[in-house]
């Protein structure tokens, strides 16, 4: 690239480069007319920091600051975080944020399509949904006294599981006490090994009016696990199924208020016990 | 502290070449005296150095604001970063053989001397009294116009992209002359026949304006030398780049 000099000043001259642009470089001693190979050019050496930059950059953190707090809230609201699996017969996956809100309803099974048909619930309590589904199951046809309830929580953590599951089975024994007697099984979501709730308590024709007992809290998990099981399997199943009828007992409970003093323990032999 | 009178002159010399060059001499024994704490010997107006540092006092016009404090110490700064610049550029030349070293110890003939002159020095003049001569007439003419070189330079397209631009409404131009015939008869750009024609922008050519007048005139008539020396102007149309 040549540079043709068009103007000399004191401090700088102005040159023509061949590609028809002018511009302002240092003038060693140039004249007018003379060609040259290489200039130093006159640029700002840094920009002006004007009341527009400040105005700019401050509109630029303010910008990021928002765009921060949006995604945030996108991740936090949006974004699932728990699901939550209503088997009754329909099926049906409800999907909640962070906040316990659905946002996300999808049926599993035919019957699931037809028990959602015209229902959104979309950015509503997790309990309220649960409530109108089992409304809504119960004016379909679905679920009857002697019914059965499954509701498989795809927890992120056990703490979760843990109180989502008490809150939502103490929820629907008291939404249903008056209205229908199911058994309601708070199981531990797994896709491998889909639930099938136990039949030892077939439901009684004559079951009458009689309403869900509240199932008494769960201990949690002790500190000392030597307790548990290593088998893979779920206990929360079984430990936390709530009876159908108030005369019908849970598949394993608590036995330390079992009076056993009916228990015939006549042939044991404990003579080599020391007193 | 330092007078008001040259912030004023400053603020007053942004964007103004010659009110620039003004300042410039004013504080020429200023530029000198700093020049000589980088350099460390005595500076001379002949000096590459001082050109370099009369540059970046120019720099440091334009890139000047209150916020950054005093001018003079913001400008010694900005002069000394330049020379630094400069000097690690020459440094890079440094090492290299000259032509100006003694063919032989002890004798004062040196390569140049030795090698014969393939230049024309006449014909060289010649040719830049030429030049010189048709860049006066541009400069007139331009004057007619009420521009100046320095706001040529000032409107220059500095990106690529517009430069292409540009060139683009020129080449519409030059295949269509009567639209330089107007510019030429009213004085005026004809933004319009333009824009339509080459498919440019109006904005871009609005924001061109005395740029575009330029060029228009060094390709309606003469200005031969220096038509001779935009030989990287590309004429280009909508169908694709012609030379």
């Amino acid at each position: 690239m040549t540079y043709l000099v068009m103007q000399t000043e004191k401090s700088y001259c102005i040159v023509l480069d061949e590609a028809g642009r002018f511009k302002k470089a240092a003038n060693f001693h140039y004249e007018v007319g003379q060609t040259l190979d290489e200039i130093h050019e006159l640029t700002a050496s840094s920009p002006r920091f004007t009341l527009r930059h400040l105005s700019a950059f401050a509109a630029t953190i303010a910008a990021a600051v928002l765009l921060f707090f949006a995604v945030q809230f996108y991740q936090g609201y949006m974004t699932p975080f728990a699901s939550v699996y209503l088997q009754i017969n329909p099926e049906v996956r409800i999907d909640v944020n962070r906040n316990d809100r659905v946002i996300g309803l999808e049926a599993i099974n035919e019957d699931g399509k037809d028990l959602l048909e015209g229902y959104d619930a979309k950015k509503q309590d997790l309990e309220v949904v649960t409530d109108e589904l089992i409304d809504l199951a119960i004016a379909k046809g679905y679920l009857a006294d002697g019914g059965a309830l499954t509701i498989r929580l795809d927890a992120p953590n056990e703490e979760w599981f843990l109180e989502k599951g008490i809150t939502l089975r103490r929820n629907l024994n008291e939404y249903l006490e008056e209205k229908v007697s199911v058994t309601i099984h708070v199981v531990e979501y797994s896709q491998e090994e889909p639930y099938t709730p136990p039949r030892d308590n077939p439901p009684e024709e004559d079951a009458g009016d009689v309403t869900p007992e509240p199932y008494p809290t769960p201990a949690m998990p002790p500190d000392d696990d030597s307790a548990y099981d290593d088998d893979g399997d779920s206990d929360y199943e079984s430990e936390y199924a709530a009876p159908s009828e108030s005369n019908s007992p849970p598949t394993v409970y608590d036995d330390s208020g079992y009076d056993d003093s009916e228990y015939d323990d006549s042939g044991y032999d404990d003579s080599d016990y020391d007193d | 502290m330092e007078s008001t009178s040259i912030v004023d002159r400053v603020y007053a010399a942004k964007g103004d070449s010659a009110a620039a060059d003004s300042l410039i001499r004013d504080y020429l024994p200023f530029i000198k005296a700093q020049t000589y704490k980088v350099v460390g010997r005595m500076i001379t107006d002949e000096d590459d150095e001082l050109s370099i540092a009369m540059i970046a006092f120019h720099e440091a016009i334009e890139s000047y604001s209150r916020l950054r404090g005093a001018f003079l110490p913001y400008a010694s700064l900005v002069m000394e970063r330049k020379l630094i610049d400069f000097f690690r550029k020459e440094k890079r030349h440094m090492g290299q053989l000259s032509i100006d070293v003694p063919v032989m110890e002890n004798e004062d003939a040196t390569y140049s001397e030795t090698l014969e002159d393939q230049t024309d020095a006449y014909g060289e003049f010649e040719m830049r009294d030429a030049t010189r001569a048709e860049i006066m007439e541009l400069t007139a003419q331009l004057q007619e116009y009420g521009i100046t070189l320095n706001d040529i330079a000032d409107n220059s397209p500095k990106q690529e992209r517009t430069l292409e631009s540009c060139q683009l409404a020129l080449a519409h131009a030059r295949a269509y002359p009567a639209i330089i015939e107007e510019f030429k008869r009213t004085k005026k750009l004809p933004l319009k026949a333009l824009a339509e024609g080459s498919g440019v922008e109006r904005k871009t050519l609005e924001r061109h304006r005395k740029y575009m007048m330029a060029l228009l005139l060094i390709f309606s008539n003469g200005y031969e030398i220096i038509r001779g020396h935009l030989k990287q102007i590309v004429y280009q149309t909508k169908g694709g780049l012609r030379a």
